[in-house]
């Protein structure tokens, strides 16, 4: 034999609840992005991860590449990814060759840490899975040690089955074609039109990576001048808080500036990555992604909360954008 | 009436002991940090005095800081005003109330890990220091995000004096120090290419309760194969017990680890590189720096190491370089 092969582990006769909620045939296309935030290209991707017949887990994943610039001689590889995953809602370990690191599942949503000797980097990816269970909110930030590289990002949706491969091949079409339009869309919120996103938010603690319960989130956007807002958040259920910042846009960066939280962030197209500390002698701090999915204006939100250096609990959902009438 | 805009936001305590940390500290440090850009590049220097002020429960962190070049860099570092903010001093979260920096830093024995926001230079910072025990030097990186990118690194050493504005002999150590911190500071983290040997040393061990759990002895053997890869067995014994071996290859700046017992790679900003590693087949990993003080190869470590997405262990300490005979 002279293929370099997967290694696919045995654990467990049922699949962890992830898997099964990961199932079947996603497609998605992706936005790349440089590190500075520039649409540089994008990946063609259908993935599937497999529990073959003797309870071991295999993960491939089929991409191509159109444009990406620079990019392009770091991310092109002689074969598709393929490696196997020890499944488990505890920590999925990808045992290589392709992807060698760890996943910690938290409900719908899954924080990955992994190394790809393909593309010499190491991947932090955050798959969050919608409510509707079939649209998953992708990104991947790779990076040389602690320095950022690339970023792809976008949406995939489970492959929906018509009444003849026709239908269903014209169903992928049609949501490539959408992605292909939306991934360079940088995300930048309402400037002439205030409004509030609300509603509801999983949360987990991280130790136990148990479900605390649900907060009901809303978010009161409120438009000062055509690059600042002023921005008034509600959680209420499992963790209380409120939070009003004014909010700073300027190209691809937005800095929080108080009173109550302080921070930054950076946007590869519609995902916004965040830092945001919270101030007045507070030590907790927010490491979060907002997704600015569509024409819709709905957010699909990840917010790890830590305690100081310790994380501490991770909130998931999607709001809704309702204009202010 | 004070005419003094943006003051200091000063918490008391209400303790009138400095911390442990605090008392670490003491003294005001002096130091020429290189500052690179997000790509590596050395652009300038900073030229700094700080000191930490302790009293009556409340503690007043002033920095004074000089820019020499910094490049494209320079303009977002120019400030109006000198760095002069309020701490709730802690062994346990220090926390920065600002206004110039928001956040706070977890102490681990002599080592700290901060992560604040800095409005003045619009950046998340991420900063390490470690004194090493028994000196009066101090081993600095900071990391400045735009959300999670690092726009700008910050590194060096930093040398504590006492009576820096009354004695000239103190003052002239300090210009030595500070001359020999510019010649250093535009290495490049390299490990030996043509010596095989090893570096050894003894590490605390910290526990994510930032308690001390004890010592391991480190022992990396170096094994040079060609001029850019080596070879690299691990050994920790004592408190934390591992051996691995793994093979790193070095490009410029950046260098990968490609197994067989861990995968990942690393950013160097000069002598200063940060890692991230990953543990084939396990969920642990680690988060690094790794700091070669000078041309004796003497190497600090500072890890975080990490089961799944939860901080289990800080780890710390000097390594010995020693060719092999």
């Amino acid at each position: 034999m002279t293929a370099v092969s997967d290694r696919p582990t045995a654990t467990q006769t049922e699949p962890s609840e992830w898997q099964k909620k990961i199932e079947g045939e996603w497609h998605g296309r992706p936005g790349l992005f440089d590190p500075e935030g520039n649409h540089v290209g994008y990946e063609r991707i259908a993935r599937a991860s497999e529990v073959l017949p003797d309870g071991s887990t295999v993960y491939w994943m089929n991409g191509t590449l159109d444009g990406s610039g620079p990019l392009r001689n770091r991310f092109q590889l002689g074969a598709d990814f393929r490696f196997g995953v020890i499944d488990s809602d505890d920590n999925r370990v990808y045992t290589g060759p392709d992807f060698l690191g760890t996943g910690q599942p938290y409900g719908l949503f899954v924080d990955a840490h992994y190394y790809s000797p393909g593309w010499q980097a190491d991947l932090r990816t955050w798959n969050q899975v919608l409510p509707d269970g079939k649209t998953q909110v992708y990104s991947s930030v790779l990076h040389d040690g602690w320095a950022v590289c690339a970023v792809f990002n976008g949406l995939y949706k489970v492959v929906d089955i018509g009444a003849d491969d026709t239908q269903t091949q014209s169903f992928i079409d049609q949501w490539i074609a959408d992605e292909t339009d939306r991934a360079p869309r940088p995300h930048v919120l309402p400037t002439k039109q205030a409004g509030r996103w609300s509603g509801t938010m999983e949360v987990y603690d991280a130790a136990s990576r148990e479900k605390m319960g649900d907060n009901h989130v809303t978010i009161d956007h409120d438009p000062l001048t055509l690059v600042r807002t002023k921005q008034t958040i509600t959680w209420d259920g499992a963790v209380d808080r409120k939070y009003s910042f004014e909010r700073l846009r300027k190209d691809q960066n937005t800095t929080y500036d108080g009173p109550d939280i302080v921070g930054n962030a950076r946007n590869y197209g519609r995902a916004l990555f965040t830092s945001q500390h919270f101030t007045g002698g507070d030590v907790w701090k927010l490491k979060g992604r907002e997704y600015l999915l569509d024409d819709s204006q709905s957010l699909a939100v990840v917010w790890e909360a830590f305690r100081g250096d310790m994380l501490t609990h991770i909130h998931v959902g999607q709001l809704f954008w309702e204009a202010k009438s | 009436m004070s005419t003094q805009a943006n003051a200091p936001i000063i918490v008391s305590t209400g303790v009138e002991a400095p911390s442990e940390w605090q008392k670490v500290i003491e003294g005001t440090w002096h130091g020429r940090p290189s500052i690179f850009d997000g790509d590596g590049v050395h652009v300038g220097f900073e030229k700094v005095a700080r000191a930490s002020e302790f009293s009556n429960g409340t503690t007043h962190y002033w920095m004074n800081t000089k820019f020499d070049g910094g490049g494209h860099l320079r303009r977002r570092l120019e400030l109006g005003g000198m760095f002069s903010f309020g701490v709730i001093d802690s062994d346990q979260n220090r926390i920065y109330t600002g206004p110039d920096f928001y956040g706070a830093g977890q102490p681990y024995g002599t080592f700290v890990d901060s992560n604040y926001y800095s409005q003045g230079w619009q950046a998340d910072l991420v900063t390490w220091n470690y004194v090493i025990p028994g000196t009066d030097l101090q081993v600095y990186s900071s990391v400045c995000y735009d959300g999670w990118t690092p726009a700008i690194v910050f590194d060096g050493l930093y040398l504590r004096t006492t009576d820096h504005e009354t004695n000239s002999q103190t003052q002239e150590r300090i210009a030595e120090f500070m001359a020999e911190e510019e010649r250093l500071g535009q290495m490049t983290f390299v490990t030996p290419t043509k010596q095989r040997g090893a570096w050894r040393g003894s590490v605390e061990v910290f526990g994510a309760d930032q308690k001390l759990i004890g010592l391991s002895d480190v022992v990396i053997d170096h094994e040079p194969i060609d001029l850019i890869r080596s070879r690299q067995s691990v050994t920790w014994s004592g408190t934390l017990e591992r051996s691995y071996t793994f093979e790193r290859v070095r490009n410029e700046h950046k260098t990968m680890f490609h197994g067989p017992d861990l995968f990942g790679n690393q950013f160097a900003y000069g002598r200063c590189a940060f890692t991230a590693q990953h543990f084939t087949n396990e969920a642990v990993k680690i988060k690094g720096r790794e700091f070669m003080l000078d041309e004796s190869y003497r190497l600090v470590v500072n890890w975080q190491v990490f089961d799944g997405n939860a901080l289990t262990h800080v780890v710390v300490g000097v390594l010995d370089w020693e060719p092999q005979v």
